[in-house]
């Protein structure tokens, strides 16, 4: 039998161990686990909050939904044209995972689809920009991905494809290759095994953030896959994403944060197991951000491949400060918009700019909400006259 | 048989340290070196630890005493002592016991007194009786002396450190024992324990100690220590502290709750068992169930099963006791001991500390709440409308029976108007939410009939009349009769303050109609009115029970009063939200922050699930229905700023920001040719945008 290493050396054996020995310095993280809660939200408090309707279905919001998700779907042809696009490509990857030796520079373990294209989630570029219809592959490699290997892999697939599609541009970029069709893309991000995040070197190398970053988004795609079937989530996932596109302040919502809280949305329904309608999900969506669901002294929403909460999760808070008030301060006057105009926030009607200024919405005098926290704190009460200056002047006209 | 000895004690209390200590050093002290009576003294002395028998409280025994108590011990042994000598010795004892000291058991002594020929040998250490000299010998030698000795001097060196704060610790000397409440020591002096060491000490012929007993608290505890530390004899007790069993008695708690206590009888009739179906538990003796009565936990499930209002004191002794002892136990060496006490206290500040928001928010309800003289002219004021509307009521009966009298056949109507029948505090005088700034109070009368506006018109006629002579000239008083109410307006020391009277009557719920006729009171004003009555009720029914409710709802009136986007918001609401808030068992500042989170949620906005009214149960009406869509929107915004300000630690510039809005309210009065050529191109540059 194995026995156990002691506790203590000999000389401390009959010492009670150090008690608060080593007290952390206080942190954003103590904070945030000290006091944090979840935050409020009416669907999981029934009796404590006896409300008078149960706005379930709205039929106004429904129909707006209903016509901007038309617009922002992509037309059937595009959509098949991107799918032959990255399935072409595709099969030239695994011709590399089935026979390595044709191709030396790096070593190719894995290859999948994730991202909105694999769950039907993907939007319409934004009428006139220069995006184009992405989908996204990730290649797991068994060496290092070191920058002449992204080089490597891209002329190799150059090769590959020049016979089979025209007007191919490959580029490298921070997280792999770009490749594009005119106005198609795949987007193939490039990350390594687990076992070598240790050894890499960003001078040399992509950086072990994307590395990992890339590596989880196959972990994402699997639950996005299996978990958010319903009709109502992917819905949902595409109006935020719409959101965030129309709505800079939006954009600390990262895809996986979007997914998650498009699921937590539809589906956690107070312990039934019904799914909600688009039209109440989006509202609460818009609402659970505006009482702070990121903000420091909540949980945030859970997050299952973490297995944690997200805004506890280690060692990296997921937004800076300065992120979570712009997200939540950009969703709160959204939800403030929303009551007041439905049409102008969802985007199936032009309406003035909320967030330049004091503007009159539907008869309302109507002013965003500013920002608490700024990037650079010095420079932020300047910033902060200015607009209330700004204010006054636009009140006395 | 005991209240001898306790008078005999009690009235001759006074001290002879010096006296007792000199004689007795003359006595035995000649032969032995003195390193001897100098027991080292541990260096952590102030912060000495239980030892792990404490249960013998410690304090009056002494390094000292000790030696000098085991050496006098061989010595009596060894040497028989001559008449004289004993007779010394008692004399010497005497005033030491009547000082309640520990001196008694200091000198061992074969006393022969001359009623009781043999000889008696009594351990002062083991308590205990010898027949003969040759057991106490044997007896001396025992392991069972030694280890009480060796007990006895782990004590002197030890302090019982449970004896903290607030704790009286009761000691009856004959028997040496403590107790930690009254009740428990007036078990002890009744018990068989008790009376069998009364009798052995009766039949030797020793001084009873008193059975008053010793009230060991902190501070007597220290100055003792010291004292004896340097004197080596005498422990002093001030007068102050000997407090007497009658009046501790006294103190202690009254029994309660009495009728939860079921009783069970046997076949004689005679009760054998008792069950607190409060606490569930059970009880053979009348003792016991007294004594289950006054603690501390039948209390405490009183309050919270019974009477929520009821007062238990908060005196956390028993839990100190335990909470302090295994950590002692534990630990071997005293100084890391103390360190680790220091940390987690330490730490606990740290963590009462972390919660700034907390602290800023007590902090800001202390400035906002009113001062005592405020409250007080309030009080005097409206109590002085209400005994002048009293009066008016006198009044206006007496009118009344005289026109029934002059003209019977109008009685009906006039009846109708005479009976008012009472006056209700509503608003913020019913609810004493008042903050500093407030000014306008309301009440209501509450007539029998519909009210008229020709009974408001008499009211407000005869009003002034009925004041007392001091309130008389500093009243004015106003109908208005579009709002339907009498105004009030007083100069008082603490500025003008106004009283609004409403009137309204039960009976209006009943009717169906929707306004009678011109000369009646609208309906919607009196209904107005009755249900402000019923949020009163309902607030201090389910509101003001809750801890921190009123600071909190004070605060957030505070900031109604200086927002202008939370002008609107209306008390009523803010104590709905509030009431919800704490409804879930949170914290002070959660239930701030989870207010803010429903108004932040869009809770007032338009296209919500409002909330319903909780006083009126059945009516679908909306808290929110009055608001316009601009407020609601604004309500909202100054509600998310709040939130973030308040998640970013920085909810002082919440209460801060008063200025700026009715700065910009003013601003925006002003024509545009006043604002400075600065905001013009600002504006310009805006519009270019």
């Amino acid at each position: 039998m194995r026995r156990s290493r002691p506790r203590f050396p000999p000389w401390r054996q009959n010492r009670p161990p150090y008690q608060h020995s080593y007290r952390p310095p206080f942190s954003q993280h103590q904070f945030q686990q000290n006091q944090s809660s979840d935050v409020f939200d009416f669907l999981n408090l029934p009796e404590a909050f006896p409300s008078i309707k149960q706005l379930f279905d709205d039929p106004i919001l429904t129909a707006i939904i209903m016509e901007r998700i038309q617009q922002i779907t992509p037309a059937a042809a595009d959509s098949f044209a991107l799918m032959n696009f990255g399935s072409v490509i595709r099969q030239k990857l695994d011709i590399l995972v089935l026979s390595p030796s044709s191709f030396t520079a790096c070593q190719v373990s894995e290859v999948r689809d994730v991202g909105s294209y694999k769950h039907n989630t993907i939007n319409n570029p934004p009428i006139g920009s220069q995006i184009p219809l992405t989908s996204d592959l990730v290649v797991v490699l068994k060496t290092l991905p070191t920058r002449e290997a992204i080089d490597q892999l891209g002329n190799r697939l150059k090769q590959d494809l020049q016979n089979e599609i025209e007007l191919l541009s490959i580029r490298s970029t921070d997280y792999g290759l770009s490749l594009e069709n005119g106005n198609m893309a795949v987007h193939v991000l490039l990350t390594t095994l687990p076992t070598n995040w240790q050894s890499l070197d960003s001078s040399l190398h992509l950086d072990r953030t994307i590395c990992k970053q890339n590596f989880y988004a196959i972990k994402h795609a699997k639950w996005v896959d299996e978990v958010c079937i319903h009709p109502s989530n992917k819905l949902l996932v595409r109006l935020l994403k719409d959101l965030r596109q129309r709505f800079n302040g939006l954009e600390p919502l990262n895809p996986w944060l979007i997914n998650l809280l498009a699921h937590h949305c539809v589906t956690n329904n107070n312990n039934s197991t019904e799914q909600l309608p688009p039209s109440y999900a989006f509202k609460r969506a818009l609402q659970l951000l505006s009482s702070g669901l990121f903000l420091p002294g909540s949980n945030g929403l859970y997050d299952p491949i973490n297995d944690t909460y997200t805004n506890l999760s280690r060692p990296k808070p997921i937004m800076t400060l300065e992120e979570q008030d712009r997200l939540c301060y950009t969703s709160q006057t959204l939800l403030r918009a929303l009551a007041i105009h439905p049409k102008y926030v969802l985007g199936t009607e032009n309406g003035p700019d909320i967030f330049a200024g004091p503007c009159e919405l539907n008869g309302v005098m109507f002013v965003a909400n500013e920002p608490i926290v700024f990037k650079d704190q010095s420079n932020g009460h300047s910033i902060d006259d200015t607009q209330q200056q700004a204010m006054f002047a636009e009140v006395n006209s | 048989m005991a209240t001898n000895g306790m008078n005999y004690s009690m009235y001759n209390g006074i001290t002879y340290p010096q006296m007792a200590q000199q004689q007795q050093q003359s006595f035995y002290g000649q032969g032995y070196p003195s390193s001897f009576s100098q027991q080292p003294i541990p260096p952590y002395n102030p912060y000495q630890m239980y030892a792990p028998s404490s249960i013998a409280n410690p304090s009056q025994y002494n390094s000292y005493d000790h030696i000098i108590r085991s050496a006098a011990e061989t010595l009596a042994a060894f040497t028989n002592p001559n008449e004289s000598s004993v007779i010394n010795t008692s004399q010497v004892h005497m005033p030491a016991s009547k000082s309640h000291s520990s001196s008694t058991r200091r000198s061992v002594k074969n006393f022969s007194g001359a009623t009781n020929p043999t000889r008696m040998y009594y351990c002062e250490t083991c308590r205990i009786a010898c027949g003969g000299h040759a057991t106490y010998q044997a007896h001396l030698n025992g392991s069972k002396h030694k280890r009480k000795e060796l007990v006895a001097q782990n004590q002197q060196t030890s302090v019982n450190l449970s004896s903290k704060t607030g704790v009286n610790i009761l000691r009856c000397e004959l028997c040496d024992i403590t107790c930690t409440s009254s009740d428990a020591y007036k078990a002890h002096l009744d018990g068989s324990k008790h009376e069998k060491a009364m009798r052995l000490h009766r039949k030797l012929g020793k001084t009873i100690p008193s059975i008053e007993p010793k009230i060991l608290n902190p501070t007597s505890q220290s100055t003792t220590i010291s004292q004896s530390s340097i004197n080596g004899s005498q422990t002093l007790i001030n007068d102050d502290q000997q407090i007497t069993l009658s009046r501790l008695l006294e103190n202690s708690n009254k029994p309660i709750g009495e009728e939860y206590i079921e009783t069970t009888y046997d076949a004689s009739n005679k009760p054998v068992l008792y069950h607190c179906k409060l606490c569930e538990c059970t009880f053979n003796d009348t003792k016991g169930k007294d004594m289950h009565l006054k603690g501390k936990r039948h209390r405490l499930s009183y309050k919270k099963k019974v009477n929520p209002n009821f007062v238990v004191d908060n005196n956390s002794s028993n839990t100190k006791l335990s909470n302090s002892k295994p950590k002692q136990m534990n630990n071997i060496s005293s100084n890391e001991t103390i360190n680790n006490i220091e940390y987690t206290n330490m730490d606990n500040n740290y963590q009462e500390e972390n919660d700034d928001d907390t602290k800023f928010l007590m902090m800001l309800h202390k400035q906002i709440v009113p001062s005592p003289n405020f409250l007080n002219i309030v009080e005097q004021f409206v109590s002085a409308v209400e005994s002048a509307l009293k009066s008016c009521s006198e009044q206006l009966q007496a009118f009344t029976k005289s026109s029934i009298d002059e003209n019977p056949s109008t009685s009906e109507t006039s009846t109708n108007q005479s009976s008012l029948m009472g006056v209700s505090r509503i608003g913020l005088l019913g609810k004493s939410l008042m903050i500093k700034t407030d000014r306008l109070f309301h009440i209501v009368v509450i007539c029998a009939e519909w009210p008229t506006k020709n009974l408001l018109q008499t009211i407000a006629n005869i009003l002034s009349d009925n004041f007392d002579s001091n309130w008389k000239n500093q009243i004015q008083i106003d109908y208005q009769a579009d709002k339907e109410t009498i105004e009030l307006q007083a100069n008082t020391e603490e500025g003008i303050m106004y009283i609004s009277i409403l009137f309204t009557s039960p009976s209006i719920q009943q009717e169906k109609s929707e306004d009678k006729s011109e000369e009646f009171l609208s309906k919607l004003n009196c209904l107005n009115a009755l249900y402000s009555i019923h949020s009163a009720r309902w607030f201090q029914n389910q509101v003001s029970i809750r801890q921190h409710s009123s600071a909190l709802i004070r605060c957030l009136r505070y900031k109604t009063s200086i927002s202008m986007n939370w002008h609107s918001l209306s008390s009523e609401i803010i104590e709905i939200l509030i009431e919800y808030a704490l409804s879930q068992n949170v914290s002070a500042s959660n239930a701030f922050r989870r207010v803010l989170e429903y108004l932040s949620s869009g809770l007032s906005l338009l296209n919500s699930p409002s909330l319903c009214i909780p006083w009126q149960k059945d009516s679908t009406k909306d808290i929110f229905e009055e608001l316009t869509n601009q407020q609601r929107n604004d309500v909202t915004q100054e509600a998310q700023t709040g939130l973030r300000l308040m998640s970013f630690g920085q909810l002082t510039k919440w209460f801060e920001q008063s200025t700026n809005p009715q700065l910009m309210f003013s601003l925006s009065k002003r024509p545009y040719s006043d604002s400075d050529d600065n905001n013009s191109t600002k504006r310009q540059c805006i519009e270019f945008e």
